[in-house]
């Protein structure tokens, strides 16, 4: 009998089944602990609670330049090692530690080295890390009192060259001093570095002169006015090259720069920290402060990155947080309510809400087509209806509110025609000066309309395809893709009229221009990547011009100009402009008047609170 | 027996290595560019930043070099590749992560049974009684009820409301276990209750099944209590089917991670997932996949093996 061979076979073994179930019941209970704490190493916790413990030691006393810094032991170690070591530290709670300041930000950074960095949002974290050669203020001014470089002489004939005297007294945070020869060496890095991002910046810049350790001198292979504004954005970013270039590309996991901050850990998607640096440059009387405090202010300051938005909103209301990026206007009635927060806000300095169209596809081939788009479309009313009333109208072109080549286009729809319905009767003229009927149209396929995804994109697309629909009944076929898709689609393939897009705030004009506007950009709307498709023949000239120029009325004429076709021609449209809103504890100071610099990102140094 | 398991480690391994290839070429196939990522939000790449990066990434290489490559690295070395996006390399990210997934994982599987198993043997010994009825509708809350909305109501009371508990700030247990449990509370709950209803549902179905054996009968006829005959001798046997659904909790933590470490922002597998298949990071992914559909057919040998141990009645071989 099977019952009686199966105790039979139990006995021989002298384990009874109870035995055995008891002891699969133990043995199960001991694996799921040994499964918890089996997988934690040792030597990672160590490092991890060595750098927590590093952090919450750091006072005024301590040297910087020592070998103590997390970040200098991160310099004098084997890359691979480190990498590990930084990707093995512990997360942990980040609220507690005394006088550290906490923020919140909603997206994880792609890099902490300035350099190599893709996003947008990078330089919210390695602004703790690093200083520019030459910084904007919050009204895209530079400003030598808060720039490596403390002045600079351009020395005429214009555009040959630019003479900056560099801080003395300066020192990265591994102990190195910052010498013109850091400026000679970040400026071959960013030129030459295979996965520099702004390495088309600056490749006019044939040669750094270090005539003395405290004089550095580009010298251009022709004029461009840019590069001095381009001077505070990453490739303007001083890191200690000889560093960078001995971890490799794990310099983005363990920067070394000269910045307030030195660096202490990064959890990817968890949070960035940074250890006060003592011996800051800056260090000084804090600004509009009673007492004598110092810059910067907080011994530590944690950058914590959420995946959810509400996750974020909710753990700052709830007293974990001191400053929080509001991602999405609906947060803002909350910190609105809050009797604990204000909320700091930046016109302009958030990503706009723009039109990308394709002349080079039927119908948009016809410039009647593509305005009798653009007055049909009424940003106005997706603002209310998508952004809860907080973006701003879009009176200018690409370069926003608060820049200093903004202006308004008088070829702006919604600066021609401020009256809706009179927008939209303009609407229908441009069609039929078009030739083109909707029924044409729409035999033809009609529009097709795209974004990356993303919820409140969408909405306004679904919006703004009904809004065209309405007004000139033409159909239009939306289609949101993924990022990855979304860019070779549009700017590659070419497979689409129209795209609602959106760029950040940048200081310098000829970002955008060249990259958007120029026959060859990358971004430009009509024609496939590689390809010469000029969107314009005056463009390329009056874009070449503007960037030799260093007059800056004269400059700003030259965008007047370029402003007029890209508007007044529909090849891209701004509908709205991004105000950044931040967040901030009350018990933190000086955030009105420091927190944004030049590109209207967070520049955390000026911070300090009043809190005992 | 040896031949069993000789059969069924075959078959397993020959789902990871499906799996394997499967992970490698969905990503290759589906439309999409890995290197789009690194350009930014609206942004393109330029050509010559895009060959560079391909040559350091060996996306230029024909496909099954490029598999050969990934596969022979994991095997041999122990090497997953590295982020596309971060440069970090996967392997040891990939443990962190793990570790604290299945922080999770055994925290929900463990709290899913102790309710689960309790609330099916209440609502089997006492069917379409009031105390049924609850169980029922605790069980099928708990499947219907998005995780995702479920997270963000414990917020909203828990962290708003209240202020009790914080709505992210992952600690490992070791670290600080206070702080850990405070962190764990919420995503814990949100996982279990499904699993816990879950396991109610089996459970019930299969007590209901047991009570009416003639075994049972006997034992109430021999004059035992009624709970030791549904403790002692009915519940043996009716955990048993409980026994074989672990392996699909355990793929069903996984599919949980996906969204509660999202909500409550822990730095485990489903975070990262998420983030890199957006971003076509494809090593990760392809990590992922792979690591996942281990650790589940794993589960499932492992249940398969034990569930033979448990019950006489089943033979191998």
């Amino acid at each position: 009998m099977a019952e009686k061979n199966y105790w039979s076979r139990m006995r021989r073994s002298r384990m009874s089944r109870r035995s055995l179930l008891r002891a699969s019941a133990r043995a199960g209970v001991g694996a799921a602990g040994l499964a918890l704490v089996g997988c934690g190493d040792d030597d990672d916790d160590g490092a991890a609670q060595q750098a927590s413990s590093d952090a919450a030691a750091a006072d005024d006393d301590q040297p910087s330049s020592g070998d103590s810094s997390p970040a200098a032991t991160a310099a004098a170690d084997d890359g691979d090692d480190q990498q590990q070591q930084t990707a093995a530290a512990a997360p942990s709670g980040g609220v507690g530690i005394a006088n550290e300041l906490r923020a919140g930000m909603h997206l994880n950074t792609t890099s902490l080295d300035p350099h190599v960095g893709t996003s947008g949002t990078d330089a919210y974290f390695f602004q703790l890390f690093h200083d520019y050669l030459v910084m904007h203020d919050a009204d895209s001014v530079q400003q030598g009192s808060i720039s490596l470089a403390e002045s600079w002489e351009v020395p005429e004939p214009q555009g040959s060259k630019v003479i900056f005297s560099l801080r003395d007294g300066v020192a990265f945070h591994n102990g190195d001093d910052f010498t013109s020869e850091d400026v000679r060496l970040n400026l071959e890095r960013v030129t030459t570095h295979p996965s520099s991002t702004p390495k088309d910046n600056f490749s006019v810049i044939e040669t750094v002169d270090t005539p003395d350790r405290l004089t550095a001198t580009y010298n251009f292979s022709e004029p461009s006015a840019g590069v001095m504004h381009l001077l505070g954005d990453r490739g303007g970013a001083i890191v200690n090259v000889r560093v960078a270039d001995e971890l490799g590309d794990q310099y983005g996991l363990q920067p070394v720069g000269t910045g307030p901050y030195s660096f202490g850990e990064w959890v990817d998607q968890q949070h960035v920290t940074g250890i006060r640096n003592p011996d800051h440059w800056m260090n000084g009387p804090m600004p509009g402060a009673a007492t004598g405090d110092s810059v910067p202010y907080f011994d530590n300051v944690r950058f914590r990155i959420f995946g959810e938005n509400s996750t974020m909103v909710s753990t700052a209301l709830s007293g974990d947080l001191d400053i929080c990026f509001i991602p999405e206007a609906q947060f803002n009635p909350q910190f609105e309510d809050s009797p604990t927060w204000d909320i700091v806000a930046l016109e302009g300095a958030f990503i706009s809400e723009i039109l990308w169209m394709n002349a080079s596809k039927r119908p948009f081939d016809n410039i009647n087509v593509r305005l009798a788009v653009m007055h049909a479309v009424h940003p106005e009313a997706v603002n209310r209806a998508v952004h809860n009333d907080l973006m701003i109208q879009a009176l200018g072109g690409q370069w926003p509110v608060g820049t200093w080549v903004y202006e308004e286009v008088p070829s702006n729809p919604q600066v021609a025609y401020p009256d809706i319905e009179a927008r939209r009767a303009r609407a229908r003229e441009h069609l039929e000066l078009s030739g083109l009927t909707a029924e044409q149209i729409n035999a033809d396929g009609g529009l097709k309309l795209t974004t990356y995804v993303n919820q409140v994109k969408i909405d306004a697309c679904q919006i703004y395809a009904q809004q065209i629909k309405e007004v000139l009944g033409i159909d239009v076929a939306f289609e949101p893709l993924e990022l990855v898709q979304y860019i070779p689609a549009m700017a590659e393939n070419g497979e689409y009229h129209f795209a609602v897009t959106g760029w950040s705030r940048y200081p310098e004009p000829d970002w955008i221009a060249s990259l958007a506007y120029t026959s060859t950009g990358v971004y430009n709307p009509n024609g496939k990547q590689g390809e010469s498709h000029p969107i314009h023949p005056e463009l390329d000239d009056l874009i070449g011009k503007a960037r030799q120029t260093f007059d800056i009325e004269e400059r700003k004429a030259f965008y007047r100009r370029v402003n007029e076709i890209i508007v007044g021609e529909g090849h891209y449209y701004t509908m709205l402009y991004g105000v950044n809103f931040t967040g901030v504890r009350k018990a933190i100071q000086n955030a009105n008047e420091t927190l944004f610099n030049g590109e209207g990102k967070w520049q955390t140094r000026w911070l300090y609170s009043d809190e005992a | 027996m040896s031949a069993y398991l000789t059969s069924r480690v075959l078959q397993a391994l020959f789902v990871i290595v499906l799996v394997a290839f499967a992970s490698f070429a969905i990503f290759r196939v589906l439309p999409g560019d890995p290197l789009a990522a690194l350009s930014g939000e609206g942004e393109a790449i330029s050509p010559e930043r895009r060959a560079i990066l391909e040559e350091e990434l060996g996306l230029n290489a024909p496909l099954y070099e490029q598999l050969g490559d990934w596969l022979g690295g994991i095997v041999l070395r122990g090497d997953f590749g590295r982020s596309v996006l971060t440069r970090r390399d996967v392997g040891p990210e990939l443990l962190e992560r793990l570790q604290n997934t299945l922080h999770i994982g055994v925290a929900t599987i463990i709290l899913g049974m102790l309710i689960g198993v309790p609330a099916g043997v209440l609502s089997a010994v006492r069917p379409n009684s009031l105390a049924d009825r609850l169980v029922t509708s605790f069980s099928v809350g708990g499947v219907a009820i998005p995780d995702y909305l479920i997270g963000l109501m414990l917020i909203l009371l828990f962290t708003v409301t209240w202020d009790v508990l914080p709505a992210a700030g992952f600690v490992r247990i070791w670290e600080d276990p206070i702080q850990s449990l405070r962190g764990l509370a919420m995503p814990v709950i949100v996982v279990s209750w499904v699993l816990s209803a879950i396991v109610a549902r089996q459970t019930r179905s299969s007590m209901l099944e047991v009570l009416r054996q003639d075994y049972v009968r006997t034992a109430r006829a021999k004059g035992l209590r009624e709970g030791k005959v549904v403790f002692l001798h009915a519940l043996r046997n009716g955990l048993l089917p409980v026994v074989t659904i672990v392996g699909l909790l355990l793929a069903r933590v996984f599919a949980g991670a996906v969204i509660v470490e999202q909500i409550f922002n822990i730095p485990g597998m489903g975070l990262w997932m998420v983030s890199a298949a957006l971003q076509r990071d494809l090593l990760i992914v392809q990590a992922m996949i792979l690591v996942i559909a281990t650790a589940i057919v794993i589960a499932n040998l492992l249940t398969d093996i034990s569930y033979g141990i448990l019950d006489p009645r089943i033979r191998y071989g």
